[in-house]
């Protein structure tokens, strides 16, 4: 009919969103005020007695030249020292996109979610085997976790295998600006890896200051070998990032039981203090310099010695470390959504879904490992994006809680409709029943039995594989600017995968 | 298509039912007949209407108050058209069976049959068989509807086609029934023609019933 161009346009008005990213969460917490008290000063006292391992040299001149007793490689830091460094530290980090709409602004219990890892395998959409993480991989990935609207940023999930050593970084911060306008983030392994990727990220943001204003790109460094020793070629990377003035993320992930003490309380106390010995040394190298804590608490299966990320303590601890990041007005990223399980199944769900739920509502500020991840951080698998998402929708409406207020508590239309009555057609319900309701998409199934039967009587495993394959094969994120995807082509002509 | 009715069918379709009657006026004082404005305005926009909530971009209460909407516009024009225009889809009687008092399902499966084309008998709420067999005499639908939340009250269906066939009336109409607890297979164990898992399957499953009696009775 000829009034189907309007129409349309008055449908899409009811279109529905996400609840949206950076909502205030931190309604959820597992530590009493006094107890976070109680671990901050056990870190204090951790930091003071037992200290840090530091090797390299740049870090221990640093240290030793703002007042820390440095024995040998042994560094004892004194509170004050620790208390100014928490001072000087930003509260607030923006993470930026190409496109402004995802922009991430980290601080207080504002929550995003999103990808992470660094992974070596994938669950092959097709054959649904396992094979080497590629190149090729990276830009799919881009392309899904740009069409999905619950995951907020693209941290590469993968380590790309087929490529030299030396062009890693380029190649992959390369396929991934080029494939999604979400903000990029990944591990570093060389300075050269971190000097090109800002140069390029500068010429797409028009200039040194417009990235630092607005960084599209962030760096990981796993600076930390739990417990308490700085990783000496890592802590070159942390030092150059943060001369860089880039936002760079204090990784660190110890185990109870094997890599730090098997109570969870012992672990906190050895990992925030872990956390703060970073956060020192970034704000000796360049006080303000954008830095992220990056606290990863979890479990050794004292069965294997073998890591748990699907653990609920893992869920339970990086709750409770967030307490500590808000306790210190640090931005924090933490990590929910990893699982045991090896394919999508009942397992992966379960494990998923409890610390998805804990970590959100605990108001951390970046979520990472949170969509895609299977068999902890190992392996990533396609339709695995599609169906966490609908996890992390639903995680992000529990974050934005109840809203009472005159309107939602409804008197008037309580009395309006009377007993007996039905509040279907009331103007109340319709102002309200697509903002109020979270809906997932048709990757969980609402139908009747007959209806599901009659739609194939799938699971949401295959109905996930099919969203995958159809983003995969339409979805096509806003390209670089033509002219400056020609300079990045030309410039690292010798790097990049043709 | 004149531009005045596309804006009756982009009225209803957002529920605006003064709009659509104050349309629906104007439609006819600029000279269209009144089967032009009903088909193409009221009907053209309820069809969009039905294609969305299939595509689940529209929700139940959009549907209804397109529904109304429509309704708003059928009390203009159905004084002024001929038996042969107005599109009748057929009558329900329909009630929430005897024992039970649920009645948002029952509620809904009528308002969304009245949106597609059917007249509507709604006999409330614990209805007994013999109350339905005096709808069905006095009021000769083509299909009754009954409705059950509670497994307990599950039994009043059978009840009710069982005292259908002995009153020598079951013929005469088609029987369809929902409700939570009900399936497909305990439709066809009691001797429903029909079962709907929702409202909107209901109005599917209803046309398509009536379209059997249409056709008998031919």
């Amino acid at each position: 009919m000829e009034g189907q161009a309007s129409m349309t346009s008055s449908s899409m008005r009811r279109k529905r969103s996400g609840p949206g990213k950076g909502l205030i969460g931190g309604q959820y917490k597992p530590l009493t005020d006094e107890q976070v008290k109680q671990i901050h000063k056990a870190s204090l006292t951790v930091l003071a007695q037992t200290g840090v391992q530091v090797e390299e040299p740049e870090a221990l001149r640093l240290f030793k030249e703002a007042g820390a007793d440095v024995d040998g490689n042994r560094v004892r830091l004194p509170q004050s020292l620790v208390e100014d460094a928490v001072d000087k530290a930003p509260s607030r980090v923006v993470l930026a996109g190409r496109d402004p709409e995802h922009d991430l602004i980290l601080e207080g219990a504002r929550v995003h979610i999103g990808t992470g890892g660094a992974a070596l395998q994938v669950l092959d959409l097709e054959t649904g085997g396992i094979r080497k993480a590629v190149l090729r991989d990276v830009a799919d990935m881009a392309r899904i976790v740009d069409a999905l609207g619950n995951i907020h940023f693209y941290l590469i999930p993968i380590y790309p295998t087929d490529l030299p050593e030396e062009t890693v970084e380029i190649n992959k911060y390369y396929a991934a600006l080029a494939n999604t306008t979400k903000h990029v983030q990944a591990g570093v392994y060389t300075i050269q890896g971190i000097r090109d990727v800002v140069e390029m990220s500068e010429r797409i943001m028009g200039g040194a200051e417009p990235l630092r204003e607005r960084p599209i790109v962030s760096f990981i460094t796993s600076w930390m070998v739990s417990p308490l020793k700085f990783a000496t070629d890592v802590t070159m990377l942390l030092i150059e990032i943060c001369r860089q003035r880039m936002p760079v993320v204090l990784s660190a992930a110890p185990m109870a039981g094997s890599t730090a003490p098997v109570t969870l309380a012992g672990m906190l106390a050895q990992l925030n203090a872990e956390q703060l010995a970073g956060l020192t040394l970034t704000q000796l190298v360049q006080p303000g310099c954008p830095v992220l804590i990056g606290p990863i608490p979890a479990t050794a299966d004292m069965r294997s010695g073998k890591y748990l990320g699907g653990s609920v303590e893992l869920g339970l601890c990086n709750a409770a470390i967030t307490q500590l990041a808000h306790f210190y007005h640090v931005p924090i990223y933490n990590s929910a959504g990893m699982t045991e399980a090896k394919i999508p199944d009942i397992q992966a769900g379960i494990e998923k879904a409890q610390s998805v739920i804990q970590v959100a509502l605990a108001g951390a500020n970046f979520i990472h490992h949170a969509a895609g991840m299977l068999e902890d951080m190992s392996t990533i698998a396609y339709e695995q994006f599609v169906i966490d998402n609908e996890l992390l929708g639903l995680a992000m409406r529990a974050v934005r809680g109840i809203e009472v207020n005159d309107d939602t508590l409804a008197l008037d239309v309580i009395d309006r409709i009377g007993p007996g009555g039905h509040y279907l057609m009331d103007e109340h319900t319709l102002r309200y029943m697509r903002t109020e309701h979270y809906y997932p998409s048709a990757v969980f199934d609402r139908q009747g039995r007959q209806m599901w039967e009659q739609a194939g009587g799938t699971d949401a495993w295959a109905r996930a594989k099919d969203v995958a394959r159809r983003i995969l094969a339409e979805h096509r994120p806003e390209p670089l600017d033509p002219a400056t995807d020609a300079w990045i082509r030309e410039r690292f002509a010798s790097s990049l995968v043709p | 298509m004149s531009d005045i009715l596309k804006q009756i069918a982009e009225k209803l379709y957002d529920g605006e039912d003064d709009a659509v009657a104050e349309l629906t006026q104007r439609a006819l004082d600029e000279g269209l007949t009144p089967a032009e404005v009903l088909n193409g305005g009221l009907l053209a926009g309820m069809d969009r209407v039905g294609v969305d909530f299939r595509d689940g971009e529209l929700f139940v209460p959009e549907v209804l108050i397109a529904a109304r909407a429509m309704h708003a516009g059928m009390a203009i024009l159905r004084p002024l058209l001929t038996e042969s225009d107005v599109p009748s889809a057929g009558k329900v009687v329909i009630g929430t069976v005897e024992g039970d008092l649920h009645d948002i399902g029952k509620n809904l499966v009528g308002m969304m049959l009245e949106g597609g084309g059917f007249e509507i008998v709604d006999l409330g709420t614990d209805v007994p068989p013999d109350r339905f067999i005096e709808a069905i005499k006095m009021e000769h639908p083509n299909l009754i509807g009954m409705s059950a939340l509670l497994t307990t009250t599950m039994p009043s269906m059978k009840r009710t086609i069982d005292a259908l066939m002995e009153a020598g009336l079951r013929d005469t109409v088609r029987v369809m029934v929902g409700g939570a607890p009900v399936t497909q297979t305990f439709a066809d164990e009691i001797g429903a023609d029909g079962y709907a898992p929702d409202a909107a399957s209901a109005v599917e499953l209803a046309r398509s019933l009536a379209g059997q009696i249409n056709k008998s009775d031919g």
